[in-house]
């Protein structure tokens, strides 16, 4: 392991989540010197993966306790501002670039591109707070981007061996933690390295790997291209830059038409568009609530002008179904953005590390015989089935849709057959097997728009099934448990008086950060869900273990009902 | 001394053991039920664009039980109704569901209404093991008790209706040379309708749809479509407000089939409410299946008790009413067959062996089993009077079952006599 670093002043730790690293500076790693109270220091790791810069931020006075962070998944390839701005990615961890080739097509050179910069904590007010309560902070950047899982795992461990060998004096214990993919990294680190990590805080952690992240968007985007967008290209994109440019179009005719969806009732394929997406989320498994739109509260109009005359007047949502269709169409749209961005980089890497030659598939997902139909739940097609069925652009929709689905089963043409070799490289990328080893918190929102909160319950139940399997005198209390935040009871959508929509503003502030939105919490939640790790990990008792589980319980937007469970992910494979 | 100080201690620790022992019951009693109580919940539309008639039924059951706890309860305890108004909106289904469970504790959830509604709850009322006892929707997916085994349909599901149809106008002289249309709603309602059709074996000369919510405006294309095809027997499988734009559109357009519409679209009271005068020409002679003592027969045993408890409790009389009280008559008698010591175990399993031997309004045999939770089998053929009230027409009842196979049969079934005062 070699090792770089650079130190920096107490000044910089208001600020550390705006911290630009500078040239490293080149250090031997027998010079490990500890990182003195109230400082920041920085410097690179690097493994075998390539090298990973990492932070550390000391408080003033250290509690004993380091905890180790690890970000969440970054665009590994530059995005135009034309998209990036809409997907969210114009955050501190992209940085704006000049990509002349993107002027012709998205009509400016502006472009983002992710860093590999470190984190220490998912937000500057979490961070401080913790620094405050004497917690140690560290984080490693990953070597490359995307889903970068195997990068990560070795970043952290290699970071947690930097800290051991004396980088932060008087640690007493070192827990990891990490938001989404890097939740999947933190309960990897967790799993492979027990006797050095005491605990794992696993947060929105798309848990099961990447195959049911990329099942969920292949759903959706099959479902796009047979009745919404045929043009879509999907999936096994061209290598090298031929192919980027193929993603980057899907994603633009994708952001395109949902951004023109409220006056296109039609698909360019000639199904109802919001009946369409409405099917392709469902049967992803993506929420039918987002920030603005509840799932639950129609336009007031209707209560006072009557449904027809509110229909007449064009004021929207008519219904729960109806609202559930409109949030659907902001929630696909980040659905998108990572089966094909992801998707893209994904099957490049696959291509690097399995040397598949350009004449032949990267495609790693197979869904050559899925039945669509049967990943319409029976309490979904219930449900929905009303909303599903709302429009007279075609006759008798909902099944008519589904029939146009399966109708594609068994063609390689029109579906798409995975590469064999692409699968087995991409379900042998690091991943937590969910044995029990180690205390383990998992906190997600009840309506992740990317990570579905089955993830969470998934991981959960095989946390259980482990732990029951281990010898009873020997593995002592279980210490782990799942928690979901949740949204307002009540709802969320508001309205202006007279308004034919709802204000957007309005709503997302009265959601309040919780339940709703991937790693969306408050900071009162991530933090007692810090404390309830630490409770956790330091119970002698049972009773102690339910006690920091109550503790979680008792934050405000932490679903206090035990029993809950979030919907199953889907599972494509079975429905052949 | 020292013998009696061992007896002492001896004596000291059985005692301590006894009152341990009487601490923790047999057998730990299930939420929402004490010595004197039984709280059981139910979500419903009280307010809302769905909740003419519908939200008569919590209230006549609450009426119900108000006269059983009167009469001392069911076996020492009274039952406390907890309703939701859930506005017939899926997301309020839930919302109240998760209230009933968590706020309010409910031993079982009794006569949840809708569709949509109870499709967003009932996976998770099965797997925290909560009786869902009598769903009001014919939704044909709940009859499902291998993978619902804590659900219980009460009415004969949408599939044994239209098979029940099938055969009646296939037997019947005067319909089955006719020229049969089917107009239905899109979605459950509606593909229960063509499956149940499809193993009756009916065919159509042409089909249209519609779909939840467009009845606010006239089925014009729908009823020209039906014309255009010489349509003389128009089956139609949709919900009341559509059966009154139905009945309405087409007697403006001059078009007069004979009418078969499915029973939850027939309600007299909200059609004369909507139709107000012309109700009585328009509803006379359309044919609609039940499953009840017709609702005006004031000299059957049963409708005149249910009258008695309802002009009691203030409510008006219309079939709501009606039904509301019967399933709770008949949840009462399944209380009382669980036993004093009530658990949800025990409710299941007096449903699933005592079903045959409940009594209510219904005409048709109940099947309720370890491996059926069907409910109500069948119907008997009705027909709209010059009152709008809904005349038996046969006297023979036909079964069929939820299975998108089989058809109808006839069935004799004599229903047994009311329990003393209607009490279970």
């Amino acid at each position: 392991m070699k090792l770089t670093f650079m130190r920096r002043g107490v000044a910089a730790v208001a600020a550390a989540s705006l911290i630009t690293i500078g040239a490293p500076v080149v250090a031997s790693a027998s010079a490990v010197e500890a990182c003195a109270p109230g400082t920041i220091c920085e410097g690179a790791l690097s493994g075998s993966l390539g090298d990973s810069p990492f932070q550390i931020v000391m408080p003033e006075k250290f509690n004993g306790t380091v905890l180790v962070y690890s970000h969440g998944y970054r665009v590994s390839t530059p995005i135009p501002a034309a998209l990036a701005v809409p997907l969210g990615l114009n955050t501190n961890a992209y940085k704006p670039i000049s990509y002349p080739a993107f002027a012709p097509s998205f009509g400016s050179s502006v472009a983002y591109q992710a860093s590999n910069e470190a984190d220490v904590a998912p937000s500057k007010v979490v961070a401080e707070n913790l620094l405050t309560q004497g917690y140690a902070l560290a984080g490693a950047g990953y070597a490359r981007q995307g889903w970068a899982a195997n990068e990560g795992v070795e970043a952290g461990q290699n970071l947690i061996g930097y800290i051991n060998s004396g980088a932060i004096a008087k640690t007493k214990k070192i827990m990891v933690w990490g938001d989404s993919l890097g939740g999947l990294i933190s309960s990897t680190i967790a799993e492979r390295n027990p006797n050095k990590v005491a605990g794992v805080l696993s947060s929105c952690g798309v848990e099961e790997g990447p195959m049911p992240a990329f099942n969920t968007a292949m759903t959706v985007l099959q479902t796009w291209k047979t009745l919404i967008a045929p043009n879509l290209k999907v999936a096994n994109y061209t290598a090298g830059a031929v192919g980027y440019g193929e993603a980057l179009g899907d994603l633009a005719t994708v952001l395109t038409l949902l951004g023109g969806a409220a006056t296109t009732p039609v698909t360019p394929a000639g199904y109802p568009f919001p009946q369409a997406n409405l099917l392709a989320g469902l049967m992803a498994g993506l929420p039918t609530k987002s920030s603005v739109y509840d799932g639950q509260t129609r336009n007031p109009a209707f209560a006072s002008l009557g449904t027809l005359g509110a229909l007449v007047g064009g004021f929207q949502p008519a219904s729960a179904g109806a609202s559930s269709a409109v949030a659907m169409l902001q929630n696909v749209g980040a659905a998108a953005a990572l089966g094909i961005l992801g998707r893209y980089e994904m099957e490049m890497k696959v291509r690097q590390i399995g040397q598949i030659p350009p004449n032949e598939s990267a495609n790693f997902t197979d869904n050559v015989n899925v039945r669509y139909s049967k990943l319409l739940s029976p309490e979904q097609r219930g449900e929905f089935g009303d909303t599903l069925n709302a429009t007279t652009v075609i006759s008798n929709p909902l099944n008519a849709m589904l029939g146009t689905l399966d109708s594609t089963r068994g063609s390689t043409t029109a579906r798409f057959p995975a590469n064999p070799k692409a699968v087995a490289i991409v379900e042998g990328l690091a991943a937590p097997k969910g044995t029990y080893k180690v205390p383990t918190l998992m906190i997600t929102t009840t309506y992740d728009t990317v990570v579905p909160a089955g993830n969470t319950s998934a991981f959960m139940n095989k946390l259980t099934a482990s732990y029951k399997k281990q010898n009873k005198a020997k593995r002592g209390n279980f210490k782990a448990a799942a928690f979901y935040t949740i949204p307002p009871a009540d709802g969320w959508t508001k309205f202006d008086p007279g308004a034919k929509a709802p204000n957007s503003a309005l709503s997302v502030a009265a959601l309040g950060n919780s339940g709703v939105g991937h790693c969306v919490y408050t900071p009162e939640q991530t933090l007692n869900a810090v404390a309830a790790l630490s409770k956790m990990v330091n119970a002698k008792s049972a009773q102690k273990v339910v006690a920091a589980k109550r503790f979680l319980y008792a934050t405000p937007g932490v679903n206090k009902d035990r029993l809950f469970k979030p919907d199953a992910l889907k599972q494509p494979s079975k429905t052949q | 001394m020292r013998f009696k100080f061992a007896t002492g201690t001896v004596a000291l620790g059985t005692a301590a053991a006894l009152a341990f022992a009487t601490a923790i019951p047999a057998q730990a009693a299930d939420p929402g039920v004490t010595s004197n109580k039984i709280v059981i919940g139910t979500t419903t539309p009280l307010t809302g664009p769905a909740a003419p008639g519908y939200k008569d039924i919590p209230v006549a059951a609450k009426a119900y039980f108000d006269y059983v706890n009167a009469n001392g309860g069911i076996n020492g305890r009274k039952v406390d109704l907890k309703v939701f108004d859930d506005q017939y909106n899926p997301a309020l289904a839930k919302k109240g569901t998760s209230q009933l469970i968590l706020r309010d504790k409910i031993f079982a959830m009794y006569g949840a209404l809708g569709t949509p509604t109870h499709s967003a709850v009932v996976q998770d009322l099965n797997r925290r093991g909560i009786p869902d006892v009598f769903v009001n929707t014919g939704g044909a997916s709940f009859d499902n008790a291998k993978k619902y085994p804590m659900t219980f349909p009460y009415f004969p599901s949408y599939v044994v209706e239209s098979k029940v149809m099938g055969y009646y106008m296939a037997k019947d002289p005067a319909l089955k040379s006719k020229t049969k249309c089917l107009f239905y709603q899109d979605g459950e309602f509606g593909d229960n309708a063509k499956a149940g059709f499809k193993a009756a074996g009916t065919t159509f000369a042409t089909t249209t749809s519609y779909y939840s919510g467009q009845q606010v405006a006239p089925f014009s294309a729908q009823i020209s479509k039906l014309k255009s095809a010489g349509c003389e027997l128009v089956v139609f499988f949709g919900v009341t407000s559509a059966t009154a734009q139905l009945l309405g559109t087409a007697a403006k357009s001059g078009f007069a089939p004979t009418w078969m519409i499915t029973s939850v679209g027939s309600d007299p009271s909200v059609l004369k409410g909507t139709l107000g005068a012309a109700a009585g020409p328009l509803l006379k002679g359309i044919y609609t299946p039940s499953f009840l003592v017709p609702a005006q027969d004031s000299k059957n045993a049963y409708v005149s008790q249910m009258q008695v408890i309802a002009k009691r409790a203030g409510l008006e009389w219309n079939f709501y009413t009606y039904y509301g009280i019967n399933t709770a008559y008949v949840l009462a008698q399944a209380l009382k067959a669980a036993g004093k010591n009530l658990t949800r175990k025990g409710l299941v399993k007096a449903l699933e062996t005592n079903a045959r031997n409940f009594r209510s309004a219904a005409v048709v045999p109940m099947v309720i089993n370890s491996k059926s939770h069907q409910g109500l089998t069948g119907y008997y053929m009705g027909q709209y009077n010059a009152s709008s009230e809904i005349d038996r027409l046969t006297k023979y009842v036909m079964v069929a079952t939820s299975s998108s196979s089989g058809k109808a049969k006839q069935a004799a079934f004599r229903p047994a006599s009311p329990t003393k005062k209607l009490l279970p």
